[in-house]
């Protein structure tokens, strides 16, 4: 592979990455939050229904873990392309 | 001591203690100013991002804002968090690879542009104007209910204080002093 394709793999790949975790995001924060809280306030745990959580708490965990899996991702993703912090900086 | 008497030692120890960080932690060069010299460690840094969270906006006007429009409150605290995720996945890693340290700078020289330069300060100018209202009119209550005065002296009051540590100490005495406040929190 020429270094061109070599970036371009790693811009998809990156891509990819922002795509799935972005969807996951929109998903938590305007669909099960907003769109779909009417349905997901039947169920309930622990006597909470669980719109009302994801709206006020469940959507942050996600959040938090979002950045984290994103993180983790592209930090691999960086050393397998060789570019990462340590080796890149001065 | 009474309660008064009490907030006042504990007000005045908090303001000491952050002072003396940013006086600690002078800034003396341009990278220290902006980005600490890049050199505090990854959890500090997270625990200072945290405590941007936990500012004088979400504790006075986040609740507030929860418990008079019930749950529909909830778009502003996801719009809050979820802000965060656009900023870790769609603008950090890239200004910290592309090595500048403020978004204009990004913006002018990727694009060789003076114009596009221009107008990315004055879009970070109104949406840092924006928060910062909020946040200094929080900062204003907290110190006109304190020292029992108007709300706008407060707002000077408060101002002044966080212009001195800020000015003063850059990125490196904010990074200590929302750990302290952090710890606080």
């Amino acid at each position: 592979m020429t270094t061109k394709d070599k970036r371009r793999a790693y811009w998809r790949k990156n891509l990819q990455y922002l795509g799935i975790l972005l969807s996951v995001w929109f998903l938590m924060s305007y669909g099960c939050a907003i769109l779909f809280v009417d349905f997901l306030d039947r169920i309930k745990i622990v006597g909470f229904r669980l719109g009302f959580w994801l709206a006020q708490q469940g959507s942050i965990y996600v959040f938090v873990l979002l950045i984290f899996i994103y993180v983790y991702l592209m930090n691999r993703l960086d050393k397998k392309h060789g570019v990462e912090e340590s080796s890149n900086r001065e | 001591m009474n309660v008064q008497a009490w907030t006042f030692v504990m007000v005045g120890l908090s303001f000491a203690l952050y002072i003396g960080v940013a006086i600690r932690s002078k800034a003396s060069s341009t990278g220290e100013f902006y980005v600490a010299s890049s050199n505090v460690p990854p959890v500090l840094n997270g625990m200072a991002t945290a405590a941007d969270w936990m500012s004088a906006a979400s504790f006075i006007a986040m609740a507030g804002l929860i418990s008079f429009m019930g749950r529909d409150g909830a778009v502003y605290l996801m719009g809050w968090t979820g802000g965060y995720v656009l900023l870790a996945l769609l603008l950090a890693p890239y200004l910290r690879k592309f090595g500048k340290y403020t978004v204009p700078d990004f913006v002018g020289d990727r694009y060789y542009s003076q114009t596009a330069r221009f107008v990315a300060i004055v879009c970070a100018i109104f949406v840092s104007f924006t928060y910062v209202a909020g946040q200094m009119r929080g900062v204003g209550i907290v110190f006109s209910r304190f020292l029992s005065v108007d709300v706008n002296v407060g707002v000077l009051i408060g101002m002044s204080i966080v212009f001195f540590y800020a000015v003063l100490g850059g990125m490196k005495g904010i990074t200590y002093t929302h750990r302290l406040r952090n710890i606080v929190c």
